[in-house]
């Protein structure tokens, strides 16, 4: 039976799906809690899977790879402070204020991979030593802002031992660029960065071979350090990447070139992340997903439940994306995705009258936070890396979207608890508020 | 200036700060072909007191009205409410006589002005004339100005040490749209309510007094009890339309709420003065 509708469904964003499941699980927690008369906290310690069984396969197939759960949920509510909020929790409710505290946590798969399909989940990247000494990288991911760019200038900065500056980077270019699927499912810090990371070693491996030979030394005795490749038993022995391209590339020292080495230094590689698995079992069931973040989100709000405004007095993440290759822009992810999350759990709204007619046609009705409506968040950052990626990173940048309802919506029941207040809907508004509490049917 | 607007009738639209204007143009729901700058017309910028109140010139800013220790001295909820107009980059540019004269129904100024019985001028080539607010202030974004004339001064008066005017409002989010506004005029003597004025923002075309609010508080002994059930009969006769965010029932629910709160912070203030 289908269904014809001009109104708006559900449809591919930061989240993807994951922001709904995460509200329905993190809602279930505390509604469970407050059946069973337990603590939030104990509900979820008795089903968080411990960091000692990981990796774990899950009832649906997905295989989490690394990371502590308990550790990050009782390391956000230290930061908190659940004890002194408690306490201020019953101070502050004699004086007739409500105040509330709410958490989840939240798990961000990232990377996904459907083959034969466009949501494939390899990547492509061509490293290039230039005859110049400096590095051209040509990568299969794109970029809509979130640093790319930087990131992978960065690993093969590092993996070269070369200034960042002397890295260029292209994305994107379908005329030059390897193949490769773009950036959704947070996937560039997975998938292109190991690919563009592989590619560089493997031009680092010959790099040292040339550096051998014009230095008459073992590889294993040579290193590299800002763009020049040292021998260990004398560092005044080194030589200079530019000068180990122009033996590549215009056979400098015809006298010492091998035979039979190619010319060139450059090298691609298509990197699809081991742990992906291709094909269902006989349950339907595979692990679609090459790593799994987590944050552990938990907020403080104060209600107003005369008028049914909300404030959110305090935000605090403890956020584990594995390896955090470059903490800036973590951080910027995350503090990202909250300002959205938050403007779902509380704002946005698509409203229609009896007739289906659009109301909020414009962003003056279609309400977006601004800065002034979203908190200081405190974000702490801790590393599980992944054991299954080269560099260990894995995808940022979705959790705040997903987490932010859940854990909102948790937090305004526990501040209206008294009330024996119930959230039965997205966003949160104050007329919701009010007219739950005067056990009416609310606008919209 | 008058001459410019003469001229242009109809084809021309006076900007100030511009920060009413400038959104509407860049929506296109207005497109004048001339505009006449106020900037640099000299005597509209000004503040001065006379015995019994404070005289604006209608280019002063919200910036500086609500800093003015001229104003914040003599009628302190004025400088309040330009406080929380919109934010800093917005009371910089903005003033009060652009404000006065787009005539939002939820904008903060206009309900003070009724509530306080202020008086604005306004100028034209024949001279100028003084108005209520209750004159003023005609329709959703319609005042008494005509074409060819402009807004000179606001003036407000200056509030005694048994008084106190309050400005409450209801809003999402700080600078935010306001959705019902309340300004609270109290005189006491004693606990004995000898005066009260009540006007109201955000629930009708213009603003409006609520004179059921007034009645049951004029003369009486103030107590919790009279406060709550002025408040209650406010939403007496109104009518406010529902907007995305708020439904004609939270509205009215809101002025109660909005209403005790800015009755019980009037009170508090005449009281903790002595």
């Amino acid at each position: 039976m289908g269904a014809v509708t001009n109104k708006s469904t559900y449809g591919a964003y930061r989240g993807y799906g994951k922001d709904g499941a995460t509200y329905v699980i993190e809602r279930v927690m505390d509604i469970v809690a407050r059946e069973l008369r337990l603590e939030p906290l104990e509900v979820r310690m008795r089903n968080l899977i411990s960091p000692a069984e990981l990796p774990y396969r899950t009832a649906t197939g997905a295989l989490l790879d690394s990371g502590n759960y308990p550790g990050a949920l009782r390391k956000v509510l230290d930061l908190i402070d659940i004890r002194a909020f408690k306490a201020d929790q019953k101070k502050q409710r004699r004086k007739g204020r409500y105040l509330g505290l709410g958490y989840a946590l939240v798990l961000e798969p990232s990377a996904s991979h459907f083959p034969d399909s466009m949501l494939m989940g390899f990547d492509g990247a061509t490293v290039r030593l230039e005859p110049s000494g400096e590095v051209t990288v040509l990568s299969g991911s794109t970029s809509t802002g979130m640093g790319s760019r930087t990131v992978l200038g960065q690993v093969v900065a590092e993996e070269l031992a070369i200034p960042f500056e002397h890295v260029h980077v292209a994305q994107g270019d379908t005329l030059i660029c390897p193949y490769g699927y773009g950036n959704w499912s947070s996937r560039t810090s997975v998938v292109a960065t190991n690919a563009t990371a592989l590619a560089a070693r493997q031009v680092k491996e010959k790099a040292l071979a040339i550096a051998g030979h014009l230095l008459g030394a073992r590889e294993t005795d040579l290193v590299a350090r800002d763009a020049r490749i040292y021998s260990r038993l004398d560092p005044n022995r080194s030589v200079s990447f530019r000068e180990i391209a122009s033996f590549a590339w215009q056979m400098s020292h015809p006298k010492t070139f091998p035979k039979g080495m190619a010319l060139g230094l450059e090298a691609t590689q298509y990197y699809l992340p081991p742990n992906l698995e291709y094909v269902n079992d006989e349950k339907g069931r595979r692990n679609a997903y090459a790593a799994y973040g987590y944050s552990a989100q938990a907020a403080v709000v104060e209600v107003d439940p005369e008028t049914g405004l909300l404030h959110i007095l305090r935000y605090v993440v403890v956020h584990d994306a594995g390896r955090a290759l470059n903490p800036t822009i973590v951080m910027g992810q995350t503090h990202g995705g909250l300002a959205q999350g938050i403007g779902g759990a509380l704002f946005e709204h698509n409203v229609y009258d009896e007739n289906g007619q659009p109301l909020a046609a414009t962003f003056m009705d279609y309400k977006l936070p601004t800065a002034l409506e979203i908190p200081d968040i405190e974000i702490v950052n801790i590393e599980s890396p992944s054991p299954f990626l080269p560099l260990g990173a894995k995808g940022v940048g979705e959790g705040g979207a997903q987490g932010a309802s859940a854990t909102l919506a948790n937090a305004v029941e526990d501040a209206l608890s008294p009330f024996n207040f119930k959230i039965r809907e997205l966003p949160i508004t104050p007329e919701r508020i009010w007219a739950t509490l005067k056990g009416r049917e609310a606008h919209g | 200036m008058l001459d410019l607007l003469e001229k242009h009738q109809g084809e021309a639209k006076i900007i100030a700060g511009g920060q009413s204007l400038l959104p509407i143009m860049k929506m296109r729901l207005a497109s004048p072909r001339y505009l006449v700058d106020l900037r640099n017309v000299v005597g509209l910028s000004y503040i001065s007191e006379d015995e019994s109140g404070v005289r604006i010139g209608a280019m002063i800013t919200h910036h500086v009205i609500a800093s003015s220790p001229v104003i914040t001295g003599n009628c302190q909820v004025l400088s309040e409410a330009a406080g929380m107009i919109g934010d800093p980059l917005i009371r910089n540019r903005g003033t009060i006589g652009g404000s006065l004269c787009h005539a939002d129904p939820s904008a903060d100024y206009p309900a003070i002005i009724l509530a306080l019985d202020g008086k604005l001028v306004v100028m034209g080539k024949d001279g100028q004339r003084t108005e209520e607010a209750g004159q003023f202030f005609q329709d959703t974004f319609v005042t008494s100005v005509k074409p060819n004339e402009v807004l000179r001064e606001v003036w407000v008066p200056k509030i005694a040490a048994d008084s106190a005017a309050v400005y409450e409002r209801l809003s999402r989010g700080p600078g935010g749209f306001v959705l019902v506004g309340v300004v609270a005029f109290l005189r006491m003597k004693g606990q004995r309510c000898e005066a009260v004025r009540v006007a109201l923002s955000g629930v009708a075309p213009t603003p409006v007094r609520s004179k059921a609010a007034e009645e049951t508080l004029e003369g009486k002994t103030l107590s919790d009890p009279l406060i709550q059930s002025a408040s209650r009969r406010a939403v007496e006769g109104l009518n406010p339309s529902p907007v995305v965010h708020a439904s004609t029932e939270y509205q009215l629910a809101m002025v109660e709420v909005i209403m005790k709160r800015a009755f019980e912070r009037c009170r508090h203030k005449i009281e903790s003065r002595r």
